[in-house]
């Protein structure tokens, strides 16, 4: 088999080529992942560090919170991308993503036999 | 990726964590408060947390039971110290008028309402309808704990010697 080299040049390029521009500014900030952070770890109140990020963070968080879209709302493409570029979906996505990549390391597919 | 289930409990762990940080700015320990993330959404009816600010910011407080025939209606009263003191030494009328305080409070998500009440040994707290999210009422605590503080140290001075003049001044005014 021809091994094929990955282009990461090419790949921003093409990436960059088909994305959709995001109309809203980006305010996000480290604090404000840390605030998701500590809402998926369960932290009990007396491990989170209450300094890390200030009230305007957590306010912002507060209301993307409210702003989430739940799967039932969702019911066409323009829907689908309501979620985009917050901060909860973003965090949750990437964990995803990054889990998925960790996994698949070296990993190799077994070829299922068809039972039929 | 989100059920209703879930972006509900990510909103009440966010108001949870609301409160909190609020109470933590104003200065108040919140370390020993638990658990902020709830498992499931109508966990935070019951507002353990709002229980747990008034408790930490007046002293004593309890619930009252639920008559009959009011419909989601609580009512919560506060023992404090710090207004018995205050009332020993100013009219009733003069403290409601100096606390920079709304007397009604309504929650921005779900329309419930908190109306507070002053007594003789401290507030009377009413909520209507049960609100999901306590962070405005909590806020609204806090700013009432600091204009009672800001009345302490008046009376503190009046009871001074150098106070003492001014408090005459005071009496005779009224």
């Amino acid at each position: 088999m021809k091994k094929r080299r990955f282009s990461t040049v090419e790949f921003l390029k093409q990436l960059q080529e088909r994305s959709i521009p995001s109309k809203i500014p980006r305010l996000q900030t480290p604090g404000m992942f840390r605030i998701v952070e500590y809402l998926y770890a369960g932290a009990d109140a007396s491990e989170v560090d209450f300094d890390s990020f200030t009230l305007d963070e957590l306010d912002y968080v507060y209301n993307e919170a409210h702003a989430l879209y739940s799967m039932e709302d969702i019911y066409d493409e323009e829907t689908e991308r309501a979620n985009w570029y917050n901060v909860i979906y973003e965090y949750v996505r990437s964990t995803q993503n990054i889990y998925t990549l960790l996994h698949s390391r070296k990993k190799q597919y077994a070829e299922e036999d068809d039972f039929i | 990726m989100f059920s209703i289930e879930d972006c509900q409990v990510i909103q009440s762990s966010m108001d949870n964590l609301l409160s909190l940080k609020l109470l933590h700015d104003a200065g108040y320990r919140v370390s020993d408060m638990g658990h902020w993330v709830t498992d499931y959404a109508y966990e935070n009816v019951g507002g353990d947390i709002f229980f747990m600010a008034m408790e930490r910011l007046f002293g004593a407080c309890a619930e009252e039971q639920d008559e009959e025939g009011a419909y989601d209606i609580r009512k919560f009263v506060i023992l404090c110290p710090d207004v018995e003191e205050l009332l020993g030494m100013f009219t009733k009328e003069w403290v409601e008028r100096q606390l920079t305080w709304n007397k009604r409070v309504i929650c921005d998500w779900t329309g419930a309402e908190m109306m507070i009440e002053l007594t003789k040994v401290g507030f009377l707290i009413e909520i209507h309808e049960s609100p999901f999210f306590f962070n405005q009422f909590v806020q609204e605590l806090i700013q009432i704990r600091k204009s009672i503080d800001q009345l302490l140290v008046y009376a503190q001075y009046l009871k001074g010697s150098r106070g003492a003049k001014h408090a005459a001044l005071y009496r005779e005014v009224q």
